[in-house]
């Protein structure tokens, strides 16, 4: 799935993607909003930070209380008041609470990724 | 219905409860151990503080950026989801449409949260929130 | 008093004293108030940060000797922050000693 075609989720208003590092590599902005490529970057940073924490978490969890199922993991997501970010370890989208499917965007980002 | 109680009635929800904001005291219901849920509670604080602290900082670059305050996250696994709202969570089977059902369901019932989400969290289990960390 | 000890050792920039909610208790040195506003609430949110982190490894490492954290070090090209407690330092890369200055960040934080 190609950034463009990750503009059309519901309620998407970016999408972008990111190096391991973090470093913004594509990116796509809604106009009208107040997204820039340097929150974008900053974003894409912290999803590197967060899937690596949950990362730990899951692989912690699984180790022990021998319960499985968590790794290896789809992705991440901070939801904020109008807004939630959904990333997984190489594409992110941003979407608007009021029209987001959590599912469906877990799907095109992982869909996104594979390409 | 408690929001617990209304989470656990879904198929495919394993374990719910809430945490405070040390990570030290917390109730469940779910297939889950009170050890497991005292780690749980401690990984819930860990990740909510992180997101607080980046959508402060995001704040500060974007005003008005829709992500503050912040209201919770999702980590979603290969087989299994654990989804935060508030001082609540909810570990659930990657069932279609249930993560949407969930989140969806804690959005409404524990409401918007405000900005001082540290208050919130501390002042429902009781305690003060000026109190050093250690 | 002695956040003036730390801002004469060779290297340190800027020193603060943080509350619990990030503001600002005292602070010393050569950065703008807006500055050392802005050092305060990160210190904040990143000793939280860490400290919620420390309690990860320690739960799954069941490893004694990580909780509770104790401090962080961001060591940048030229610059380096350093924080014991609610206490944090700006330090110039290349001047000084970072571990005198943690061992008197970690002295002066318990006064």
């Amino acid at each position: 799935m190609t950034l463009d075609q990750l503009m059309d989720i519901p309620g998407a208003l970016a999408a972008f993607t990111y190096s391991d590092k973090g470093d913004l590599t594509d990116h796509r902005v809604r106009e009208g909003t107040e997204i820039t490529p340097q929150v974008l970057d900053l974003l894409a940073h912290s999803c590197v930070a967060n899937m690596a924490v949950a990362t730990l978490e899951a692989r912690g969890w699984e180790n022990v209380t021998g319960q499985k199922g968590f790794e290896p993991l789809q992705g991440f997501s901070m939801v904020g008041l109008e807004w939630s970010a959904v990333v997984n370890g190489r594409c992110g989208v941003i979407v608007k609470n009021r029209d987001v499917n959590y599912e469906t965007a877990f799907e095109a980002i992982h869909a996104c990724a594979a390409a | 219905m408690h929001i617990v109680k209304q989470l656990m009635a879904i198929p495919g929800v394993i374990a719910a409860g809430e945490f405070a904001y040390r990570g030290d005291r917390f109730s469940f219901e779910g297939a889950l151990t009170a050890e497991f849920a005292r780690m749980a509670s401690i990984l819930c604080r860990s990740n909510t503080m992180s997101v607080n602290m980046q959508s402060e900082i995001f704040d500060s670059f974007a005003e008005n950026c829709g992500c503050r305050p912040v209201q919770g996250w999702i980590v979603r696994g290969s087989h299994a989801t654990v989804c935060n709202i508030g001082n609540y969570f909810a570990f659930i089977e990657n069932r279609p449409e249930l993560l949407n059902d969930v989140m969806t369901i804690m959005r409404a019932k524990i409401g918007d949260l405000g900005d001082d989400l540290l208050m919130n969290l501390y002042a429902k289990i009781g305690g003060d929130v000026k109190e050093a960390l250690y | 008093m002695s956040l003036k000890k730390l801002l004469v050792m060779d290297g340190v920039v800027a020193v603060c004293r943080f509350q619990d909610d990030g503001s600002v208790m005292d602070s010393a040195g050569m950065l703008p108030p807006d500055l050392i506003e802005r050092l305060a609430k990160f210190s904040q949110w990143y000793r939280r940060m860490v400290s919620g982190n420390m309690d990860l490894l320690s739960l799954f490492s069941q490893m004694r000797g990580w909780s509770p954290s104790q401090g962080w070090i961001v060591h940048g090209a030229q610059v380096t922050v350093c924080s014991h407690g609610n206490l944090v330092c700006m330090v110039q890369n290349g001047q000084g000693s970072l571990h005198d200055i943690m061992t008197l960040l970690a002295e002066i934080s318990h006064e």
